[in-house]
Formats: structure tokens, C-alpha cells, sequence
């Protein structure tokens, strides 16, 4: 049995027709960092809460370690989460933030208290600073803070709600490898909510990646790249090109030849060959490019720099692509180019 | 604002209070004031004939029992409707803030009068029971008004994350809530104080003539000075005194408040 199961959860807001979440369901294994990724709207926070009690769901059922836990108040379950602002109290050193719950409850010596707090410090790579006060963090440490405020608490799941958000991009890089860390020294099981794809692949076991309410696709980060289940999740994902195909078995038939993809799960019929943009195998002459899969000589018709890579815009077979190269083998406008397509960067999607 | 400015305007603002006290300091030790004198022969006679008085006594202690009740039952009557009124968006609020601001819009006589007949007739004439509910009528919907606008600029956020971690209601509202609004309650627990330690109409009406409070006292003295004018300044010294200690003993608090949970969080009230 699934250590965190989610069974037909549907929730809906007072005064909304459609349905926030939507017959939804997960399983979360021990131990497992999974995130929930889709854009804004999509019910990724809403079913968070509804996970910490914060929400109720209209029906399903949710269950923690084989217990089913609806009907139980937020504070009663063994869950702890951790916010998009770090929300600490601004009266309190780090010390009083982090022992903050078990304080207040008294459900911890004081000692024992003591040295959980120093544990936690040195978790979040602030050791000797429990004396500060809270006014005096950088949003980084406001955030680890918030971290360690949490498993203090020991949960047995921990919710973080786009907890990185409002930190620049470095900053979150670390922060991401913070969560990692922590997840592989505590084993704590970890649902992770975002709209960022980078952060989603760089933190998870399994992505669950929502749209309206519902799951698109639950599955490890790499699939995601090689094997999307649909077109929405193609999209999402970054893939570019989309080449109307006809499916008949494993074997794909389109503009651009014909391809065999085993274990697509598409029906049979019409199809689209997704293909990712950095699926281009360079070649500056017809010679090399015959050294790979799938030579092609196209057209270009647009070339954008993006800094160490250049999209180009190639018309190839009646075909537009959208093809990443590295901007020290881009071509130029005129010139004719050559090139090839990498299979594991293409998937027939429905 | 620097600090040399901000000097300036408390200095000023403390100038305007305290300056008018002046002359009535001066007046309630005075024994003989003659008129070509630019100071007066000083002596304690007043003071000692005023706290002698057990007409005083029996009012100041009447007032004080009057505005620590009143103001504690509109604050626990007010405070989990003021925060549903200020945190929460739903249809009706504005009506039901509207509805809060009647009893301020209505003329207090209109309703006193009705309130009196009504009270001698159910036994809550002339006692402290009747002018605890004839003050709370006008009393709790202004409290409620201050403080869902304290409210307004509340963080519910902070509760979710304290219950997400297990915390207790109880603990929530002691640890996170109140500390978080515990400027905004203080100002308005200070206005409803104010408040009720200068109501005269309501008292007068519904608990008259036995029952006396500093209002009841103070007012008429001060339109007829009969007892002489160092009697009347000690009086009315005993009138402003208590709200002029609340003020010096939560002054600190209200100017510096930086022990709450955010301090962003109720800056409109303050």
C-alpha cells in the first residue's frame, strides 16, 4: 500500500463551476519526493492543502500510512508544510521560529528541544545562528528556516508549496539541492508543488504533472523527455515540433520517413511525431550528416540566438522545425542545412 | 523622517496635550488665588477635601469596574467577528459593516430613552448590569468596526502555517493572532475606554440619580464650578488622569512596535 494515497479527491470553490481538482488520484511511495507541476490554476495548491487539511475535499478519500485521515483537523495530522512566503514570526530568533510548534505545544523537554534545534541547524547549514533574529535572514535563510520549522515537528510527510518562488535563480539551484539532501539524510516523504519544469526534474523521484484538475502524466522526470503521453504534456515539457503522423502498430509513418517507436501507448491512426528541438544532430556537409540516423537537408528560414545555442527555423520534407544548435555550429541565413534527428528525443503523442 | 523631526512632532503633540493641563494643576492646589497675584497661595485643602468625598470615590471606582467590563465584553464579543468581518470576503460584508455603523449614525438620545423604559421594566434600571448592556449596544459594534480594520491587513497565512505544524487553536490565538494584532486590539481597547469613561447620556439615562460615575459627576461641576474652581480642577484632574496613564503606559508599545509576528501586517490601523 502506498504510503500517501489520494482516491478520487474532487474539490470544487462557493461560487465556481468547474471543478479546482477533479477525480484525482496518487499514490506516494516512502520516502519519495514527488511533484505536483502545472501552470497556475491548474489545483496543484489546493490539492496540497487538501493533503495538509487546510481544504476539504467534496469526495475521495485520502489516506496517510494506510490511515484514512478525512475528517481529521489540519493540526492533528502527521503532516507538515512549508509555504511560498516564509512566513516566520518576525518577533522571534531562529531558535524560537524552529522550536516554535513543539514549544508551544509543550510536546518536547527542553533539552531535547536544545538538541533537535542544533540538529536542524546544522541540517540547514546555519549552525550558530539560532540567536538571530528573524528580521536579519536573507530570503534563502528565511526559507531554510522555514524548512527546519517544519521537521522539527518530525512529519511524516512534508508539503512544500512553491517554496523557492520568490528566491533569484542561484539561490533556488542550492535550495533545490538542500531539499535533496535533506530528503536523502531524514527519508522524509516530500509532495512539491511548482510551475517550474527545472525545479520539478532537478527535485523529483516522479512528476505528476497537472491540467485542470486532473493528472496528465505521473511518471520519473525522464519520461517526460522521452515518452510524454500526450501532446499537452509534450507541450509543457518543451517539446517544439509536432509533425502530423499516421501510427499503425510500433510503426509511425510521416513527412519526414518512417520511424518505429515500441511501447507507444497512442492508438492506432492519426498521430503527431513529437520531436524535441535539441533532437538536431548537427552536420556542416552532406558527407557528415550521412554518418548519422536520419539525414535531412532543409531550408533555413529563421535563425535566433539564445545565448550558447541558436533556434533555427528549418523547412525540411514540407516540414517547419524548430531545431536547438550549438551557436558554434549555427549556420546562417542561405545556407543550406544538413542534419539529422535524434530517435530518443522523438515520440509519437495523440 | 529623521530623528531630530520625529523629536519635534512628539515633543509638539505631547506640548498640546499636556500644556492646557497647566492651569488646572495649578488651579487644584490652589488656596487662594487673588487676581493681582501672578501665582497662587498653594495648599492640599482641595485635594484632601475632593479624596474625602466618597461621592467621588464610589464614581471614579464606579467609572474604572465600568470600563474594564465594558470593554472586555465587547473586546471577547467582537474579536472572532472582526476577524471573519477583516479577513474574509463575502457577500454581505459591506452590508453588515454598514449595519455596524448604524448605532454611531442614530443619535444616542433617540434610542435612550426607549432603552430606559424598557430596562426599568426588566429590572436592569439603575444598576450595573443595566448600564454594562446599555454601553455594550453602542460599544460592541464600534469595537467590531475597529477591529476588522485591524484585521484587514492580517496574514491568515501565519495560522495555516501554525496549524500545519500541529499547533493548537488555543496556542494559535495566543501565539500567532494576538501578537500579530496586539497593537491594533491595544489602540482599540484605548478608543472604547475613552469612550465609555466619558459617556453620559447612556449612564444618565438608564442609571440616574444613585448611581454615579466620573462623567456624571465631573460634567455638571464644570458647567456650574459651584464648588469652587480648585474643587472642580481636582475633579476633573481625577477625570483625565486614568486615560493619561493608559496613554504613557501603552505609549512605548505604540510608538516602537516591533514585537509582533509581522510588522507589516496591521500598519493601517497604526
Amino acid at each position: 500500500m502506498s504510503f500517501l494515497a489520494l482516491e478520487h479527491v474532487s474539490k470544487t470553490y462557493q461560487g465556481m463551476a468547474d471543478p479546482v481538482v477533479d477525480d484525482l488520484s496518487l499514490d506516494v511511495e516512502k520516502g519519495e519526493i514527488v511533484v505536483l507541476l502545472g501552470s497556475s490554476g491548474c489545483g496543484k495548491t489546493t490539492l496540497l492543502k487538501t493533503i495538509a487539511g487546510l481544504e476539504t475535499q467534496d469526495a475521495g478519500t485520502v489516506s496517510i500510512d494506510g490511515e484514512c485521515v478525512d475528517g481529521i483537523n489540519a493540526e492533528k495530522r502527521p503532516i507538515a508544510m512549508v509555504f511560498q512566503k516564509a512566513l516566520l514570526f518576525r518577533n522571534m530568533t531562529v531558535e524560537q521560529n524552529i522550536n516554535f510548534a513543539p514549544r508551544v505545544n509543550r510536546t518536547m523537554e527542553k533539552a531535547e528541544m536544545a538538541a533537535k534545534v542544533e540538529e536542524m541547524l546544522e541540517l540547514i547549514e546555519m549552525k550558530g545562528m539560532g540567536k538571530k533574529k528573524a528580521t536579519e535572514l536573507s530570503g534563502g535563510q528565511e526559507q531554510r528556516v522555514s524548512l527546519a520549522r517544519a521537521l522539527m515537528t518530525n512529519p511524516k510527510i512534508l508539503l512544500l508549496d512553491e517554496p523557492f518562488s520568490a528566491l533569484d535563480a542561484q539561490l533556488r539551484v542550492t535550495m533545490r539541492q538542500h531539499i535533496k539532501r535533506i530528503n536523502q539524510a531524514l527519508g522524509t516523504t516530500m509532495v512539491f508543488v511548482t510551475h517550474d519544469q527545472q525545479e520539478a526534474v532537478e527535485v523529483a523521484d516522479r512528476i505528476a504533472l497537472m491540467h485542470g484538475g486532473r493528472i496528465l502524466q505521473y511518471a520519473k522526470p525522464i519520461d517526460f523527455y522521452e515518452r510524454p503521453n500526450s501532446r499537452a504534456v509534450a507541450d509543457f515539457f518543451g517539446w517544439r515540433n509536432f509533425v502530423p503522423a499516421q501510427k499503425n502498430g510500433a510503426c509511425i509513418e510521416c513527412a519526414l520517413g518512417t520511424f518505429d517507436f515500441e511501447g507507444c501507448e497512442a492508438a492506432d491512426g492519426s498521430v503527431d511525431l513529437a520531436i524535441r528541438p535539441e533532437a538536431v544532430i548537427c552536420a556542416n556537409d552532406m558527407s557528415n550528416a550521412a554518418s548519422t540516423d536520419l539525414p535531412y537537408e532543409g531550408t533555413l528560414l529563421d535563425v535566433m540566438p539564445q545565448g550558447p545555442f541558436t533556434l533555427c527555423r528549418v523547412s525540411c520534407k514540407g516540414v517547419e522545425l524548430e531545431l536547438l544548435v550549438k551557436a558554434t555550429e549555427a549556420p546562417t541565413l542561405g545556407d543550406t542545412f544538413c542534419f539529422g534527428l535524434n530517435k530518443r528525443m522523438m515520440w509519437p503523442v495523440a | 523622517m529623521s530623528r531630530r523631526t520625529r523629536t519635534i512632532i512628539i515633543a509638539l503633540m505631547l506640548a498640546a496635550v499636556l500644556v492646557p493641563l497647566i492651569p488646572l494643576v495649578l488651579w487644584s492646589f490652589t488656596d487662594i488665588w487673588p487676581f493681582d497675584q501672578p501665582l497662587p497661595s498653594f495648599s492640599l485643602r482641595s485635594w484632601e477635601a475632593t479624596l474625602r468625598n466618597s461621592q467621588v470615590i464610589e464614581a471614579l471606582i464606579n467609572s474604572l469596574v465600568l470600563c474594564v467590563v465594558v470593554v472586555s465584553l465587547s473586546l471577547a464579543m467582537s474579536f472572532f467577528a472582526a476577524k471573519n468581518l477583516g479577513t474574509r470576503r463575502f457577500k454581505g460584508r459591506r452590508l453588515i459593516q454598514f449595519l455596524l455603523l448604524v448605532p454611531s449614525f442614530i443619535p444616542q438620545i433617540a434610542l435612550v430613552f426607549g432603552m430606559q423604559r424598557v430596562f426599568s421594566q426588566i429590572g436592569l434600571y439603575n444598576n450595573y448590569a443595566g448600564v454594562v448592556v446599555a454601553l455594550l449596544v453602542f460599544y460592541v459594534p464600534y469595537m467590531t468596526l475597529l477591529l476588522s480594520a485591524v484585521f484587514e491587513g492580517y496574514d491568515m497565512d501565519y495560522e495555516r502555517q501554525a496549524k500545519s505544524l500541529g499547533v493548537s487553536s488555543w496556542n494559535i490565538l495566543w501565539h500567532v493572532t494576538l501578537p500579530a494584532v496586539r497593537s491594533g486590539v491595544i489602540v482599540s481597547c484605548i478608543f472604547n475606554f475613552i469612550g465609555v469613561w466619558a459617556a453620559y447620556l447612556v449612564v444618565s439615562a438608564v442609571a440616574h440619580p444613585t448611581f454615579r460615575t466620573m462623567s456624571l459627576l465631573a460634567f455638571p461641576m464644570i458647567s456650574s464650578a459651584s464648588n469652587g474652581y480648585a474643587a472642580t480642577a481636582c475633579v476633573i484632574f481625577l477625570y483625565i488622569l486614568p486615560i493619561l496613564l493608559i496613554l504613557i503606559f501603552f505609549s512605548k508599545l505604540l510608538v516602537t512596535d516591533t514585537d509582533r509576528p509581522d510588522t507589516n501586517q496591521t500598519g493601517g490601523m497604526l
